[in-house]
């Protein structure tokens, strides 16, 4: 690639991080260090580490995202492996379920858990009905054991992410090296710590650092077990606090200072591990059927892992259809009216198009950028592309209401973000924010991609006279594919979930995407929450056959990741 | 030992089936997407076009929007031929409304100040010009940005406030956020006054009835509905708790049984919710000073009894919060939280304003009229205050913004918040269920088309008299000391409480566990407010720190002497 196109990216990418990421968050974040004469101070960041309850905090959102990450990790590796590896009943179905995890509606997907762990939900009821639990005293799931509580939750809603950026870069390895190795002699264990692991670690990574920053940082999750003692929810609950100290911004600032350690930490233990593979897979993966009952055991593996990890998604639709829900196993009695009324509503038609239409933008301004920042991170020797690198992922570490009113703030007459409002419509604002967010999932992907390819065959095509460009767009790209498709399917899915920058730029009813839908319903009192749900199902299908989707249309050029 | 695996001959799936499968997808997608095509709502609010349109900012749920929203467009279209599109934003709870409003405000004048008086703007500006505290006819530049903004006619692109709670009205009214209007032409809530004198008589919207204020004495705002906190609770539950008696007063809420079943909204997120821990302070004040007033023959208003009865019911009053705060799951900044779950069976008795608290209970009531939830207001511990609407600074349609107080304030309006549904009058689909704040529209035949056909709020007004001056000087220090001592200490306060109730409560370790000898109400005023409202926003947080740091010691000493106790009795 010439240096001006380089050049040029970064420059690009300074431009856009400057305006759409610092910009933003700098008027709210600067208060943190301003003292009551206007100058300097770095007391409130040092007030954090003195005292024990945010030292605490730290130590807690430290603790779950090891934990979740490890417990993704052990989820998600071996059902990626036995995909690539075996055929068994079910498989293309079961793998294309494996993604439905992540797509919880917001709003309804706290209530949908507890419509199954509450004190009467439904298993309780169940344990209860089986004679293992007393009726009088049920079990509180969700007060107890809330630090445990929360990884566990964290881990069924994000080892898809790993699961899919390790399958993808399992459909990327070629299959010969691990033949070769067997050929040799080499013991199926040994093969898998001395070949696959390696040669798959950049997908590894990229799902991992993901997950872990996800987790450091997650606030949804540790709300619905009510447990306060972590940073998210302590600037959560600070930024909402109607004293309007400057504090949380510091929180904010220390979160995204260890965001940035951790992240640059397992990089640099990371970058050690990383080996290139042979570039393309020079033979077709062919799986092996393990025969009829292990066959089953890999179904059933697969079957355990979705449906524990459905347990909310399940509470969702089941709250969608129930009349009145209430310490029985199952809704006593089942309704269509809740569908007929929400997706009748006004607001969702519009809603609907406009969340594909931000979504759908989003996405491709992240691919394009990600695609861009990923190779000059991982194909040159630029000066900056730590920089960029670091850039890429910070978005995931602040909390969306700092990003949102800071837009908002920028949006307003006479300040550097005004033109991006059209009249009254907020979509540039809203693609800009919700691509902002979601970048990260496209430049890890994109990042694991080009790792994991051997320049050589870009070599090969520059050597034979194809311009870098060219070499880009018909030789990189299109190896890279599954990467790619694999972290737009993220971005997109994401974007049609976001909330914050949702619930306040999307000022106008005409403007609102679906989430913004579903929070009116959910405010509506009586059957509210279950007009939600409804809605959230609408989503939550829609969601899932456009996974489905993206492997039946792409499958074939695809390889094993998507087929269908 | 697995064999290296042969290249077998798996013949590539023949094309159409693959083709099937696409397009089987490609049709699911479709229906997916015609669902909510064809079930498509045929009366839209937001109409094609139209020729007028009113702007309001409001956290009243969806139901109040539509059919107030719908009834007002009718009724603006009858009075003047206009399509009105009523623009509803609703950003998201109180607290995001209150963030929503500065940051609008903000920029707004800071555009007015640097681009149109060319003056420059800084952090001090910002922070002063919607600063009650700063006198606007002093000098400075932080008096004369105040000045500026409460003369200037800056908006936000927004008419109207509608809904919430009175005290964040009171304190966007003291910002300038909303605007009192005009007497001619008659606009904003002055202009309703000046239209309609006999609204705002004693027989109709008093000024304020006992303590609560009912509309703004500048007119920045005027009640539309009442509101007040109560109870909610779960019949199930409690029998499972073996909790025979249903809850009258908060004091029921301390109740050791109902350990891990108390669902609590969060005062420091809402000032609603902060009046309604104020008020159950004041009602430990009045029955301190009710029983001094038994025992002694001084004068009701001796202000020495009066003294004594404000220290010690403010004592009394933070003990019983901190007894019912360790039997509490959390405290949320959502409204509808709490409701749902009592009504699920995951709290036995939470906070909840009346109107949240009365529709859970119908919700779930079955045919033969019993409901498993039910509400009650405690008596003597909560006040009826409003729920009020406002005109905002620079609203671009003053008048239409003047006709929908005007409209929610008529008789015609007031009806369809307390209407059945397909009464005379009443809501189109849905029940509102909230009391109107007219007097004079609890008649008999009014009553007889009401959901809540026996509700008569004025008379029960009568059990609590606010008493403003007794803790309205420490009302920011009240929700500062529940976050420190409840909030951020829960784990500890939590654990300390299951100790003390297994061990049945042992004298050493409650007295530990209530020990609240630096927060007396002296030191509340004198030194804690002082530095709440101290401009060093630093000075803040050490207090936090120092204070939860003892109770966090002293929670964990109580947990410690409970679990001892025990001990020694074995």
């Amino acid at each position: 690639m010439s240096d001006k196109l380089i050049y040029l990216i970064f420059a690009i990418m300074l431009v856009f991080f400057g305006l759409f990421f610092i910009l933003p968050i700098f008027g709210t974040l600067r208060s943190a260090f301003i003292n009551v004469d206007g100058g300097f101070t770095f007391d409130y960041v040092a007030e954090v580490f003195r005292n024990p309850l945010y030292r605490e905090g730290l130590i807690n959102s430290f603790l779950i995202a090891c934990w979740s990450t490890l417990g993704c990790l052990l989820i998600a590796l071996p059902l990626s492996m036995t995909h690539v590896r075996y055929d068994f009943p079910g498989k293309s179905l079961l793998n294309s379920l494996v993604l439905t995890p992540l797509i919880l509606p917001p709003f309804v997907g706290a209530l949908g858990i507890q419509a199954m762990l509450g004190q009467a939900g439904a298993f309780n009821s169940l344990f209860i009905a089986m004679g293992l639990m007393s009726a009088e005293k049920p079990m509180d799931w969700l007060a107890a054991g809330q630090l445990p509580g929360v990884v566990l939750m964290n881990v069924l809603h994000l080892y898809p992410i790993v699961y899919l950026n390790a399958a993808a870069s399992l459909a990327n390895l070629d299959p010969a090296l691990e033949e070769a190795a067997a050929n040799l002699g080499c013991s199926p264990w040994r093969r898998f710590w001395r070949i696959t692991l390696p040669l798959m670690m950049p997908g590894i990574f990229a799902g991992s650092a993901i997950a872990f920053i996800w987790a450091f940082t997650e606030l949804g999750v540790p709300l619905i077990f009510d447990y306060d003692r972590v940073t998210a929810v302590q600037i959560f609950n600070g930024i909402k606090d109607l004293s309007n100290n400057p504090f949380p911004y510091a929180l904010v600032v220390v979160l995204l200072f260890f965001t940035t350690v951790f992240y640059l930490g397992s990089k640099f233990l990371f970058e050690g591990q990383v080996t290139t593979g042979g570039g393309r897979a020079s033979m077709a993966r062919i799986a092996i059927n393990p025969g009829p009952i292990p066959g089953l055991f890999c179904a059933l593996f697969f079957i355990l892992v979705t449906g524990l990890a459905l347990i909310p998604h399940i509470g969702v639709i089941l709250l969608s259809f129930a009349g009145d829900w209430y310490q029985t196993i199952l809704p006593e009695s089942f309704t269509w009216q809740h569908y007929k009324e929400a997706l009748g509503h006004e607001l969702t038609l519009s809603a609907i198009a406009n969340s594909l239409k931000y979504s759908s933008l989003a996405t491709l301004l992240d691919v394009l950028l990600g695609v861009a920042v990923a190779y000059v991170v991982v194909r040159t020797r630029f000066a900056g592309r730590r920089i960029l690198d670091v850039m890429a992922m910070l978005p995931l570490a602040v909390p969306g209401l700092v990003m949102a009113f800071g837009y908002l703030a920028l949006s307003r007459e006479g300040q550097p973000l005004h033109g991006l409002m059209l009249g009254d419509d907020p979509i540039l604002l809203l693609v800009v924010a919700y691509a902002m967010r979601r970048l990260p999932y496209v430049v890890r992907s994109a990042s694991a991609g080009f790792q994991q390819l051997s320049p050589t065959l870009e070599e090969a095509a520059q050597n034979l006279g194809a311009s870098p460009e060219r070499t880009l767009w018909r030789i990189t790209l299109p190896l890279i594919a599954p990467n790619l498709i694999a972290g737009a399917l993220l971005a997109f899915s994401f974007a049609m979930l976001e909330v914050s920058d949702s619930m306040i730029l999307a000022q106008q009813a005409a403007h609102y995407p679906i989430t913004k839908a579903i929070y009116t319903l959910a405010s509506a009192l009586g059957d509210g929450p279950a007009l939600a749900a409804a809605l959230g199902v609408w989503s939550m299908i829609f969601l899932t056959i456009t996974m489905l989707g993206a492997g039946a249309v792409l499958g074939k050029k695809m390889g094993a990741l998507f087929k269908v | 030992m697995e064999s290296p695996h042969q290249p077998q001959k798996h013949p590539e799936k023949p094309t159409p089936i693959w083709r099937r499968k696409e397009l089987l997808v490609l049709l699911a997608l479709f229906l997916t997407l015609t669902a909510p095509f064809l079930l498509r709502s045929k009366n839209s609010s937001t109409p094609g076009s139209f020729d007028r349109r009113l702007v309001i900012l409001s956290p009243h749920n969806e139901r109040v929007r539509q059919e107030i929203g719908h009834a007002f467009a009718r009724h603006w279209k009858a009075k003047t031929g206009e399509t009105l599109y009523v623009d509803w934003r609703i950003p998201g709870g109180a607290s995001e409304i209150a963030m929503f409003l500065r940051s609008e405000f903000t920029s707004a004048f800071e555009f007015l100040y640097e681009n149109q008086l060319g003056k420059s703007w800084n952090r001090d500006i910002a922070a002063s010009f919607a600063d009650p505290g700063i006198k606007p006819e002093a000098s400075g530049p932080a008096a004369d940005a105040r000045r500026t903004f409460l003369d200037s006619s800056v908006g936000i692109g927004v008419d109207l406030l509608f809904g919430g709670g009175s005290y964040d009205f009171q304190q966007f009214g003291k910002a300038g956020y909303l605007v009192a209007g005009s007497t001619t032409p008659p606009r904003g809530p002055l202009g309703v006054m000046e239209l309609h004198p006999d609204w705002f008589e004693e027989s109709a919207i008093p000024e304020q009835v006992n303590g609560e204020i009912f509309r703004d004495h500048d007119n920045q705002w005027m009640g539309v509905v009442l509101a007040s906190f109560g109870i909610v609770y779960n019949r199930d539950v409690l029998n499972r708790l073996k909790i025979s008696e249903e809850p009258s007063q908060w004091a029921n809420l301390a109740d050791p049984r109902l350990q891990g079943q108390v669902a609590l909204a969060d005062p420091t997120k809402s000032g609603s919710v902060a009046k309604a821990f104020e008020l159950m302070i004041q009602q430990q004040i009045w029955i301190v000073l009710e029983e001094a007033r038994q025992h002694s023959k001084a004068p009701e208003d001796d202000p020495e009894q009066i003294r004594l009865a404000v220290h010690k019911g403010w004592e009394k009053g933070l003990q019983l919060i901190q007894s019912i705060s360790a039997n509490a799951r959390y405290f949320t900044d959502s409204a509808s939280k709490i409701p749902l779950e009592v009504s699920r069976g995951d709290a036995a008795e939470g906070m909840a304003i009346d109107s949240y608290g009365r529709s859970a209970e119908e919700y779930v009531r079955q045919k033969n009229g019993w409901s498993r939830v039910g509400f009650v207001a405690p008596l003597g511990g909560t006040s009826i205050s409003v729920d009020p609407i406002g005109m905002l600074r620079g609203a671009p349609n003053p008048d239409i913004a003047t006709a929908f107080i005007e409209f929610v304030l008529s008789p015609e309006g007031q009806k369809l918040w307390a209407f059945r549904p397909g009464t005379p009058e009443g809501p189109i689909e849905a029940a509102l269920r909230r009391l109107p704040v007219r007097r004079d529209i609890y008649t008999d035949q009014n009553r007889q088309f009401m959901s809540d056909t026996r509700e008569d709020p004025y008379l029960k007004a009568e059990s609590f008299h606010y008493r403003a001056e007794w803790t309205g000087p420490v009302f920011g220090v009240l929700r500062f000391l529940i976050r420190v001592m409840c909030i951020d200490t829960h784990a500890e306060q939590k654990a300390a409480w299951q100790a003390l109730i297994k061990n049945h409560f042992p004298k050493d370790a409650v007295a530990a566990f209530q020990n609240l000898e630096q927060l007396s109400y002296d030191n509340a005023v004198k030194k804690i407010a002082p530095i709440l409202k101290s401009k060093d926003r630093m000075e803040e947080i050490r207090l936090a720190r120092e204070l939860s740091e003892r109770f966090r010691a002293q929670y964990q000493n109580a947990y410690k002497l409970a679990n001892k106790s025990e001990g020694g009795h074995e």
